[in-house]
């Protein structure tokens, strides 16, 4: 029996429908790391942002892109450097000398997905600008507030190597990012397909779009409906309260109410219409690891990876 | 589902779990204690036992703030030194300790394999010396939280009260009970125990509990067990009748309820006169029962003591019809010039058999008869001996008073204590009914039969009458035996199982024992001759030997008869009453009403109800394995196996998730448990086939989404009958 069977709500079914296709679609594009594509997907479908963590040149930008163009999308990328201002990103108020007016031109935050790169490398100003778009949904220049298009999707990434002459982000602004992925380096084998596949032209120019903005709105509707039972909502609270206490800082309200959303999101990607624990599994460890802090010999995943293993499931 | 642990509520700063294991070893104190209390109350002590008790808890209470459990173990072993020592200077005199030492070895051996304390001449100074040792050290041992020691001890003090027998079923069950809370309750509280010391004591404790329960068992069936090895045929053994409850056991004597007559054939007599055929008398009265005190001795062929006063000298011999542990002989016994098996003498005087007669087999005893009449028994005064007077007026603590007070005024106008005899047995034999089918009384059956009964069976005559003696200060005695029987010829007599009655016996300085009988002769002929008739139109087998029958012996009654010339028996020890019943009126309190028109049909046909004694016996046997199971975990895995397999319905939620629980429990059983973090989907998917992955689904369904309907319950509940009908087989 398969999972398709027990999706009782349509909008469910055919969010799911949507998320896989997409799943699928991104897949063409980027070889291997199919779980990574999963956890941004369903980061997408929960209305969340997502930090890619990554070396250069393992296809970060691609993996943005190619989700955008999965949902025929806006897409629009931010080069973070040291120098970039605020208003690179939300955009500026320019005087129209025609119209004697002041014309509002809309930055690169004006898209449905947009691709922060190397966020770390900007100061902390310029990074709030793109937080609070994250945040709110809204930008505000010069006391104008815009809302930004429905839907908005962030995905930023930071460089792991050159950690000089960046700027760490800090514990509150990363908790807003709902997923924290990193890719890898793909395995032999993948390498050499990605090699094979760029040979020629590359398949993002060629990524054909498998669904539409109004898809992806209507799956976000039916994510946030799934049924998220009294022992989940349970576990969650207790997974979080293991973080809590056992790590120097635990994970936050907004942290478990983005691992009920990312479960959600899973449950929908599986094609179900309520929430059960192994979802809550599956989303714990990329949701709730960027999350907290442990000492020095400690690791972030395996305190979360140590949650899962002592807190009970009902 | 969670593995989390549960633990107890605490209460205030101290822990549930405390309280009740302190509870525990309180209750298995409390259940020696209660047979400790009664045998001290049997022996009419309770005011020291009191003071006994409260003295020890108190010590105990302040010991265990002050001083560590050696010195608390020291403490304690001077204590039972000093209640032997004090133990010790209550015995005669006469005995010198180191004499006495084989003895008492030989006692506590005894006691060990079933002689009731109550047997013990002084068992209420025993049981004052041995209260305050156990007690102060259990209780201390509650105290510094030591809960399976503690109860360790009051298990051990209880077990010995159960080897010999004076612990019952219910006791037994309360303290196995209480061990068992203790070693439960005390785990939870574990202090500086260390776990692999708590398991070894739990194991001991458990041990303990094994064998007490297993000794109740047997124990119960001692009267029975008795009566199958060595007293009578198999038929006697159904406990039913009069002779297995007067006869069958050699040191004691529960009154019981209904009881029915056995029409069988058990002895002929041949001798110069008849008489009661006596077995054996009980001097210590229980409040439900007799036991015998004092000393069997083997017979060394010299002769016995005879009566003090003027004597008649007779000679019988009897002749067994099938087995028998008994040596019926008229009093007093003085030479037994032949047995087949040897002989022994009882604490009272009577004869007994070393081993049990079989059929065919014979003895010889020769009897001084006392002969002194009513006159000289009048005059006899009330010059008792020490010896007698302690053990022969002796009275439970708790009779009630108003027992003294009913003979008082019943025997009000006697002068002395002959007159007080005969008046009570005349009043007794006029007030109450004879019948077999009588329910027994709960409390004091002498105050039960007193105000509560209208009718009874000899048992309970003499019984009360030998209470009410003892109220006015005159020693007196519970007898059981044989009545004359049949006589089928001029020297001959047959006795069946139906002749087995009890009466009283009365001391009379200078003159010894007399017997007074205060059921009501007539209906009790009536109720046995009923019964051989009935018998022998039934053809029951063994009713008649080839000299009895239907037809009466029919020899010329040399002796004037008294009031009954059915059975013209000539009966010697009988006291030659030369007075009117009119005499006896004249003494009687005026007014009373005669009772027992001797209608009754004796209760022959009873309902086949099991006897109390069988009913008990299951219910400990039950309660004993019950507790067994529990200790050993049997309980809880019998539990599973039910749960398992049967699965009662309700909403389609709960169903479900029962099922699945079920599923995971056989899987459980069969690869792994489910671990603390594993979801219910993993483990399916690890651990599960097909089938249980649909239980799990289905599961996960009634647990996380919005529930399901009852078609996703039934085919949950089918799947786990399935599956954990596989596991099992």
């Amino acid at each position: 029996m398969s999972d398709a069977e027990e999706a009782a709500v349509e909008g469910v079914s055919d969010a799911s429908a949507t998320a896989r296709s997409v799943v699928e679609n991104v897949g063409e594009v980027i070889v291997g790391n199919e779980q990574a594509v999963e956890h941004l997907v369903i980061a997408l479908l929960g209305r969340g942002h997502v930090l890619l963590e990554d070396v250069p040149g393992v296809g970060k930008t691609m993996l943005a892109r190619a989700v955008a163009t999965s949902f025929e999308c806006a897409f629009n990328r931010v080069q973070f450097t040291p120098d970039l201002l605020p208003a690179d990103i939300t955009g500026v108020n320019v005087f129209n000398q025609k119209t004697g007016e002041f014309e509002f031109r809309e930055g690169p935050v004006f898209a449905n997905v947009v691709l922060g790169d190397e966020i770390n490398r900007a100061p902390p100003k310029t990074q709030a600008a793109l937080l609070e778009a994250m945040e709110e949904e809204t930008v505000t220049v010069d006391g104008e507030t815009r809302i930004l298009p429905d839907p908005f999707f962030v995905v930023a990434t930071q460089n792991s190597v050159e950690r000089d002459r960046t700027y760490e982000l800090p514990a509150a602004e990363l908790d807003r990012f709902a997923v924290k992925l990193s890719l890898g380096y793909p395995d032999e084998q993948e390498e050499q397909e990605v090699l094979g596949r760029v040979v020629g032209d590359h398949p993002i120019e060629t990524l054909e779009p498998v669904a539409t903005t109004a898809d992806l709105v209507a799956a976000r509707r039916a994510t946030a409906s799934v049924t998220v039972g009294e022992p989940v909502q349970s576990y969650v609270t207790r997974l979080a309260r293991y973080t809590r206490e056992n790590a120097q800082l635990g994970v936050s309200p907004r942290g478990s109410i983005s691992l009920l959303r990312a479960a959600q999101g899973r449950a929908v990607l599986d094609g179900r219409d309520y929430v059960i624990p192994d979802d809550v599994q599956s989303e714990a460890e990329s949701v709730l690891a960027h999350r907290v802090r442990v000492g020095r010999d400690g690791s972030k995943r395996e305190l979360i990876r140590d949650a899962l293993t002592a807190v009970p499931v009902e | 589902m969670s593995t989390a642990t549960r633990r107890l509520p605490v209460v205030g700063d101290v822990d549930a779990g405390r309280l009740l294991a302190t509870a525990a070893v309180g209750l298995t104190m409390a259940t020696y204690l209660s047979v400790l209390r009664y045998i001290v109350t049997v022996a009419g002590e309770p005011s020291q036992f009191a003071l006994a008790l409260a003295g020890s808890l108190l010590v105990a209470t302040v010991l265990s703030r002050l001083v560590r459990p050696r010195t608390a173990a020291a403490v304690t072993v001077a204590l039972l030194a000093a209640g032997s020592y004090y133990y010790f200077t209550t015995l005669p005199a006469a005995i010198d300790p180191y004499e006495a030492l084989g003895p008492i070895v030989a006692d506590a051996i005894s006691m060990l394999s079933g002689l009731s304390i109550l047997r013990i001449v002084n068992a209420g100074v025993w049981a004052l010396a041995i209260t305050p040792g156990p007690t102060m050290f259990a209780w201390y041992l509650a105290l510094r939280r030591h809960y399976l020691s503690g109860a360790a001890v009051a298990g051990a003090t209880l077990g010995l009260l159960v080897l010999t027998g004076d612990a019952g079923p219910a006791t037994t069950l309360v303290g196995a009970v209480g061990v068992a809370g203790a070693a439960g309750f005390g785990d939870t509280t574990r202090t500086t125990e260390s776990v692999a010391v708590d398991d070894a004591r739990r194991d001991v404790l458990v041990g303990l509990g094994a064998v007490v329960a297993t000794t109740s068992a047997v124990d119960l069936v001692p009267g029975q067990l008795n009566v199958g090895i060595d007293g009578f045929d198999a038929d006697f053994g159904s406990g039913g009748t009069t002779e297995a409850n007067l006869l069958g056991s050699a040191e004691q004597i529960e009154v019981q309820g209904s009881i029915s007559l056995s029409p069988a054939v058990r002895f002929t007599v041949e001798s110069d006169v008849g008489g009661y055929w006596r077995v054996g008398s009980f001097d210590r009265f229980t409040g439900d029962g007799w036991v015998r005190t004092g000393e069997t001795q083997p017979y060394d062929g010299e002769t016995l003591d005879a009566p003090p006063g003027d004597s008649r000298r007779v000679q019988q011999t009897v002749r067994l019809e099938g087995r028998m542990g008994n040596m019926p002989a008229l009093w007093r016994p003085y030479v037994v010039e032949q047995s087949d098996t040897g002989a022994d003498v009882l604490s009272d005087g009577s004869v007994s058999p070393v081993r049990s007669f079989t059929d065919g087999e014979s003895y010889t005893v020769e009897s001084r008869i006392p002969s002194a009449g009513p006159q000289r028994l009048r005059r006899a005064g009330t010059d008792y001996p020490d010896d007698i007077l302690n053990r022969y007026t002796a009275l439970p603590g708790n009779l009630p008073d108003r027992v003294a007070e009913r003979t008082a005024r019943v025997t009000a106008n006697a002068e002395n204590p002959y007159d007080t005899a005969r008046v009570l047995e005349q009043w007794l034999a006029n007030s109450y009914d004879y019948s077999l089918d009588v329910s027994k009384p709960s409390g004091n059956v002498a105050d039960a039969f007193l105000f509560e009964m209208d009718a009874g069976y000899c048992t309970y005559f003499a019984t009360t009458m030998a209470v009410m003696l003892r109220t006015q200060g005159i020693p007196a005695r519970f007898t059981v035996g044989y009545t004359p029987g049949e006589r089928v010829g001029e020297r001959r007599w047959v006795a069946r199982g139906l002749d087995a009655h009890a009466w009283a016996e009365v001391f009379f300085p200078e003159h010894g024992w007399f017997r007074f009988d205060p059921t009501p002769g007539g209906p009790r002929r009536a109720a046995e001759s009923d019964r051989i008739s009935e018998a022998r139109a039934l053809n029951e087998s063994n009713v008649d030997t080839d000299e009895t029958g239907p037809e009466e012996w029919s020899a010329t009654p040399t002796e004037s008869g008294e009031t009954s010339t059915s059975n013209a028996t000539a009966d010697a020890g009988a006291i030659q009453t030369e007075e009117t019943p009119g005499v006896s009126r004249r003494l009687t309190e005026a007014g009373e009403p005669a009772g027992g028109d001797g209608d009754t049909s004796g209760g022959i046909d009873l309902p086949s109800l099991p006897p109390r004694e069988q009913l008990a016996l299951g219910a400990v046997v039950a309660l004993g394995a019950a507790a067994g199971a529990r200790q050993t975990g049997l309980t809880d895995r019998v539990y599973r196996a039910v749960w398992l397999r049967y699965q009662p319905r309700s909403d389609p939620v709960t169903d479900t998730r029962r099922a699945y629980d079920r599923v995971e429990y056989a899987l459980s059983r069969q690869s792994r448990p489910r671990r603390s973090g594993e979801t219910v989907r993993a483990y399916a998917a690890a651990v599960g086939d097909e089938r249980v992955r649909r239980v799990a689904r289905l599961y996960e369904r009634a647990t996380y989404a919005d529930g399901v309907g009852e078609t996703e319950a039934d085919e949950a509940v089918a799947l786990a009958d399935e599956i954990v009908g596989r596991s099992r087989s």
